[in-house]
């Protein structure tokens, strides 16, 4: 379960970033928040992860307050980013591999790591190749990978769709639908309607750092979602490239 | 944990190019750094012993008291390092001898004693072939290793964040300063390593060689200079995870520390010290001789006017003929004195000022415990100091042991005219000290560290508030 | 179509940071140094200004014409522009004693007695040597990831999209990276000359001026060697951090390791000091043979005995030198006198004297000039030539043409300086003939000045004019033409690589 309380982030004292954030993830849910450039999708994800301090309020994965036990909630939280490059003189194997030990595994087989790079659609001849001549479709299903490998309580996804080809992005949804079933809390933030659409239980739309409407599965299935979604992104204005 | 992120940026680095090239320049170096070493030490050797022999041996071939009294002991020289290949320290500008004769003619027949004469040394008045530095120790380490560092370094934070790596990776339960140790060590390691082999190598080829002969004591100071490299690594290990953790993309990193490393390694040590030298101006040759002259003229027209006086007092004549021999003696070497003590109080002033630089601070090291340079010179020169004490002591010593002597040393008539064992004269010994070294280490070492701390602590202090 | 490519070029380089960073660095560093240089320079000269009037005072001194010969020092000027680079203008000897009974070599000199010699313990830089630490390290930062990172961000592709030939993106590529590269060169040569000028101690003249402008072009042309070397790599390379690392390390071993490693690495075990002897052999036998002759002109002297001052001053007054040194093949025969007064009764033998130095002298010259040419070649093979070959060995960094050629500009070079010396070799045959016109050898104020001083007004003043600006052009030329030849090289590998590679 991945909540957040009245979460709150300025910068430099005047720049609203995210304002009283309230929402809940429970297990074996997927949350998307949609919303423009700037809009704080990556700022609250950065929170969650204990990138940067939240002004006030307070975020928490099971019971565990993010702000004031990082060390301990990092333990239940995956994260796939964007587009990492990985380590790119590393093989897929390596890279699963360090991530595994850093994520606190001890030991881990050859056996285990290619069961996960097998499940994330990676073909066996590329286990063994160096991430730099991986496409990007790859290393994103090696981002999974690593993710899936945590085997954390929530996974945190940001834009993690964005540049895929349309197999790629079913893929991903597939994968997305799996880890669904083991009963993660699953958050993700995208600008991709149709792929929120396709998988939300919920769905969140930010604006300017407030969170204007949440959408239950029922709703996503009647409303037009686009319209809603442009009809509440139109009267945004970029203000700052705030978050990143 | 930190083992994990130390052998993944081992494992990174063995495999590049950067890795690969700095392996080869550091063994080509050292390779030279051997082959010069066992080809010129030997001959370095020869000479001093040479030379020791010549002055030893001029030395015993006299024995009456006066003359031993007078002549004094000639060229004393400075015993070469055998370590010179970790840091030739300027040696070549460094006289390696300094001199007890005596020159003072007073009256026809009538000589001051001996005193301390300390020469300059111009190796390079006829050399007409092209300045180089001296491929040693210090210079692949000053130079090159701190090179080398920065380009393994700039990038370790800085791309990391570029590659998004960084993220990942905070994203887990791992605290950021094992982070930052991890990657310390990774680089440390990767570094050393192949450092270490190349020092290993020419080790061998130096101690395989029959011409060389390394003690005891040497192979301990080669393991404190191991330690003083490793240290000054360190150094610019912490200086290139500061700016790559402080600055946004590797390329700025790069050229923030690139100006850096021009700015302390190549221009401050010498732009700092012509500075500093112009503060002082010793006492110049030409200003030396012009005094020297005035004070023996005087000397010889005082002589002069008393001998007057004494004429049929021969025992008067011997009181005035000791009294200026001393005076002659004792203002000879109080010149020579005060013009060494400016020399080397102008040289000191810019050594000090220098050590904002940390590859001065390294060499410094270095010159200490290989035992040349300019702390070593000046340890030389107190051992001749001690030694013409214990010379004149000595010479004293004989002349009230004889109860024949009338005791006025200064004059032959005056003193003990009995043969002296030529085994009994004191010898030169140009002894080094470990426990000394670290005495004169002490600043310097103290230095380095204090620098290191301060550049982990920043590097801390910005890394763990560093945005992901 | 290159102006826009140029315009662009430029916009990107100039707002960088690694831009701004290096030109305040440089500017920096360049100031600096150029007042600590000044200031040394300004030393020296007073230093030289000491030891001329200290040599002047101890000349008007000498009463007999052969006691001059203890004391005909020269002194060499400092070089100004070695505030540029030094080269052996401060190493070199700037002393030298010229006498008719040898002639004066660059191995003959000594240093005047005014610095404290243990300040060799640090090393000292000029202001080339910070162009080329600075200039070469900036041009290569400038230039790895010109084509590299342009391939790597897919702009080089949208650029060949339009109707523009790689010719023109390279041409365009490197005219603006060097317009860019300029200022902060221009600049510092700016700052340089103005401090320059409106410094007291230091006069430019048009000369002066001429040869900075030479060293500015040789800055250039090293400049842009780097640039290319950059250039290629980037060319060659996929990705700009490969091409950075091996720029860095490319860098590193031409301006930092090579120069100072191959020359251990060439120079040979031979002691230079056994090559000498047959030479030296051969000067003394010529020696031998003028002291034969001296000593049978005493002894079919009518004044009996072989006492070469023919018992004149009774020993007083008189002194005869043996001058040897193996290691510069310095041999010569010094005979001084400088008797005050005369006993009446030495004077009936004062015509046999003058007799005796009239024959002896120029045979003491000639002897010097017989062993002078042994002596040149023996020690021009011994010394001049290794050096000549270190050069050579240097030159093939850039780093080495660079500082070959200012140095050749600047006159501090090997020949600038041996100009001072041939200059000595000069004066020398100048007091002859002088010595020669008021017949000085058979005078007897040549060892006696019982009947009145030398009178010194009249002798010839030592003034050393430094070769005109055609001269340094001339010895500068060569590396000027490798290195312009070495940048067409470059520039067309660079071009025949670009051609062929994918983007």
């Amino acid at each position: 379960m991945l909540e957040t309380r009245e979460l709150t982030k300025v910068y430099n004292e005047n720049v609203l970033a995210v304002n009283e954030l309230n929402l809940k993830v429970e297990d074996g849910e997927i949350y998307v928040v949609l919303g423009a450039n700037g809009a704080g999708k990556s700022t609250t994800i950065s929170m969650l992860l204990n990138f940067i301090e939240p002004t006030s309020g307070t975020a928490l994965v099971g019971d565990i307050e993010i702000p004031k036990f990082p060390l301990e909630a990092k333990k239940h939280l995956a994260y796939v980013s964007e587009n990492v490059e990985l380590y790119r003189n590393f093989t897929a194997r390596q890279n699963l591999s360090f991530f595994a030990k850093l994520g606190g595994r001890k030991k881990v087989s050859n056996a285990e790591l290619d069961e996960t790079l097998g499940r994330v659609g990676l073909a066996e001849e590329a286990f063994t190749r160096r991430v730099k001549t991986f496409s990007k479709g790859m290393r994103q299903r090696l981002g999974i990978a690593i993710a899936i490998m945590k085997d954390a309580q929530a996974v945190l996804l940001d834009e993690p769709t964005s540049g895929l080809d349309p197999k790629g992005g079913a893929d991903f949804l597939n994968l997305l639908r799996q880890l669904k079933e083991e009963g993660k809390a699953i958050f993700m933030s995208t600008h991709d309607i149709f792929r929120a659409k396709e998988i939300a239980d919920r769905i969140g739309i930010l604006v300017q750092g407030n969170l204007e409407r949440e959408l239950t599965r029922d709703e996503i299935q009647n409303e037009n979602l686009e319209e809603l979604y442009l009809h509440y992104v139109a009267g945004y204005e970029p203000e700052e490239e705030a978050s990143e | 944990m930190i083992w994990h992120i130390t052998k993944r940026e081992l494992y990174d680095n063995l495999n590049s190019l950067r890795f690969a090239l700095a392996t080869v320049l550091l063994f080509v170096l050292m390779l030279i750094n051997a082959v010069i070493h066992v080809q010129e030490h030997p001959e370095r050797m020869q000479k001093y012993h040479d030379a020791t022999t010549a002055s030893v041996s001029a030395l015993i071939s006299r024995t009456d008291l006066f003359s031993i009294a007078q002549e004094g002991p000639g060229n004393l020289y400075k015993k070469p390092s055998s370590l010179y290949f970790c840091a030739e320290g300027g040696d070549i500008f460094l006289p390696d001898y300094a001199y007890g004769i005596s020159r003072v003619q007073i009256a026809n027949n009538l000589r001051a004693f001996w005193s301390l004469y300390y020469p300059g040394a111009f190796p390079n008045v006829f050399n007409v072939r092209p300045d180089t530095v001296k491929v040693d120790w210090g210079f692949v380490i000053g130079y090159v290793l701190s090179l080398i560092t920065i380009l393994f370094t700039f990038d370790s934070i800085s791309g990391e964040r570029e590659r998004g790596t960084l993220r990942l990776m905070l994203s887990n339960s791992v605290p950021r300063h094992t982070v930052l140790i991890g990657k310390f060590l990774g680089a440390l390691v990767s570094i050393s390593v192949p450092f270490t082999f190349a020092i290993l190598m020419n080790l061998s080829i130096i101690s395989v060689s029959s011409d060389v002969h390394l003690g005891a004591d040497a192979w301990i100071r080669l393991i404190i200079i191991f330690i003083i490299a490793i240290l000054y690594l360190c150094l610019f290990i912490a200086l290139g995870l500061l700016v790559s953790s402080s600055v946004q993309n590797s390329v700025t990193s790069l050229v923030i520390l690139l100006l850096t490393w021009c700015v302390f390694v190549i221009f401050i040590p010498s732009t700092f010290a012509s500075i500093a030298s112009g503060f002082s101006s010793p006492m110049t040759y030409d200003e030396y001789f012009k005094r020297r002259n005035q004070n023996i003229k005087e000397l010889k027209e005082e002589y002069v006017a008393l001998l007057q006086e004494t004429r049929g007092f021969p025992d008067k004549k011997i009181q005035i003929d000791n009294e200026y021999v001393a005076k002659g003696t004792e203002q000879e070497e109080r010149l020579s004195q005060e013009q060494l003590t400016q020399q080397i109080s102008q040289i000191e002033l810019a050594r000090s000022v220098t050590r904002i630089s940390p590859v001065t601070l390294m060499q410094h090291l270095l010159e200490v415990f290989v035992g040349t340079g300019f702390e070593r010179h000046q340890q030389f020169l107190d051992n001749v100091q001690r030694y013409a004490r214990e010379y004149r002591e000595f010479v004293t010593d004989m002349d009230r042991a004889d109860p024949n002597s009338r005791h006025i040393i200064g004059v032959r008539e005056g003193m003990s005219q009995k043969p002296v064992n030529p085994e009994s004269i004191p010898a030169f010994e140009d002894e080094i000290s470990l426990s000394r070294d670290f005495n004169a280490a002490a600043i310097d070492l103290f230095l380095l560290i204090l620098f290191f701390v301060v550049l982990m602590s920043g590097t801390y202090l910005r890394f763990i508030s560093v945005e992901v | 179509m290159l102006s826009t490519l140029i315009r662009r070029e430029l916009l990107d380089n100039l707002m960088t940071f690694r831009f701004i960073a290096t030109v305040v660095i440089m500017l920096l560093l360049v100031v600096a140094n150029t007042f600590v240089l000044i200031n040394d320079y300004d030393r020296r000269l007073a230093s030289y200004n000491a030891a001329v009037n200290a040599n002047h005072e101890r000349m008007q001194e000498r009463t007999t014409y052969s006691s001059v010969s203890i004391s005909w020092d020269v002194v060499r000027p400092p070089n100004l522009l070695s505030i540029f680079n030094v080269g052996l203008d401060k190493r070199l000897s700037n002393e030298i004693f010229v006498f008719y009974g040898f002639v004066p070599t660059l191995w003959d000199g000594q240093v005047h007695g005014s610095t404290n010699p243990l300040l060799n313990l640090f090393s000292s830089i000029d202001i080339v040597f910070i162009f080329e630490v600075v200039l070469s390290l900036m041009a290569l930062i400038f230039a790895y990831d010109a084509l590299a990172g342009e391939r790597e961000r897919g702009t080089l592709r949208l650029v060949l999209t339009h109707p523009v030939s790689r010719a023109k993106i390279l041409l365009a590529k490197y005219i603006s990276a060097m317009m860019c590269l300029l200022v902060p060169l221009l600049m510092s040569f700016l700052l340089v000359v103005i401090l320059l000028t409106t410094s007291p101690i230091v006069s430019l003249k048009v000369d002066d001026f001429l040869r900075i402008g030479g060293i500015v072009l040789s800055s250039i042309a090293y400049l842009s060697i780097f640039y290319l070397i950059g250039l290629l790599i980037s060319v060659i390379t996929r990705r700009t951090s490969t091409a950075l690392m091996l720029a860095m390390f490319v860098w590193g071993f031409l301006v930092l390791v090579y120069p100072n490693v191959i020359l251990v690495a060439i120079t040979s075990a031979e002691s230079s000091q056994e090559r000498l002897v047959p030479a030296f052999n051969q000067i003394e036998q010529i020696w031998e043979e003028f002291d034969r002759e001296r000593k049978d002109y005493l002894a079919n002297d009518p004044i009996p005995g072989e006492d070469s001052h023919l018992g004149v001053a009774g020993g007083s007054g008189f002194d005869e030198i043996w001058h040897k040194a193996k290691s510069t093949l310095l041999y010569t025969y010094l005979a001084i006198s400088y008797v005050n007064k005369l006993d009446d009764e030495f004077e009936p033998r004062v015509p046999h004297v003058q007799n005796y130095y009239r024959t002896i002298v120029p045979k003491t010259i000639d002897a010097a000039e017989r062993a002078w040419l042994v002596r040149k070649q023996a020690l021009e093979s011994v010394f001049f030539r290794p050096a000549i070959v270190d050069r050579i060995f240097l030159r093939f960094s850039p780093v080495g043409m660079y500082d070959a050629a200012t140095q050749a500009w600047a006159g501090t070079d090997l020949f600038g300086l041996r100009d001072f010396y041939e200059a000595t070799r000069k004066y020398r045959r100048t007091l002859i003939d002088y010595l020669y016109d008021k017949n000085a050898f058979g005078d007897r104020k040549w060892f006696s000045s019982d009947k009145g001083a030398v009178d010194w007004d009249s002798s010839p003043q030592f003034s050393f004019q430094r070769s005109d600006v055609h001269v340094n052009a001339k010895r500068a030329l060569p590396d000027l033409l490798l290195m312009l030849m070495m940048n067409l090289i470059l520039f067309w590998g660079i071009f025949l690589v670009f051609q062929r590679s994918e983007v």
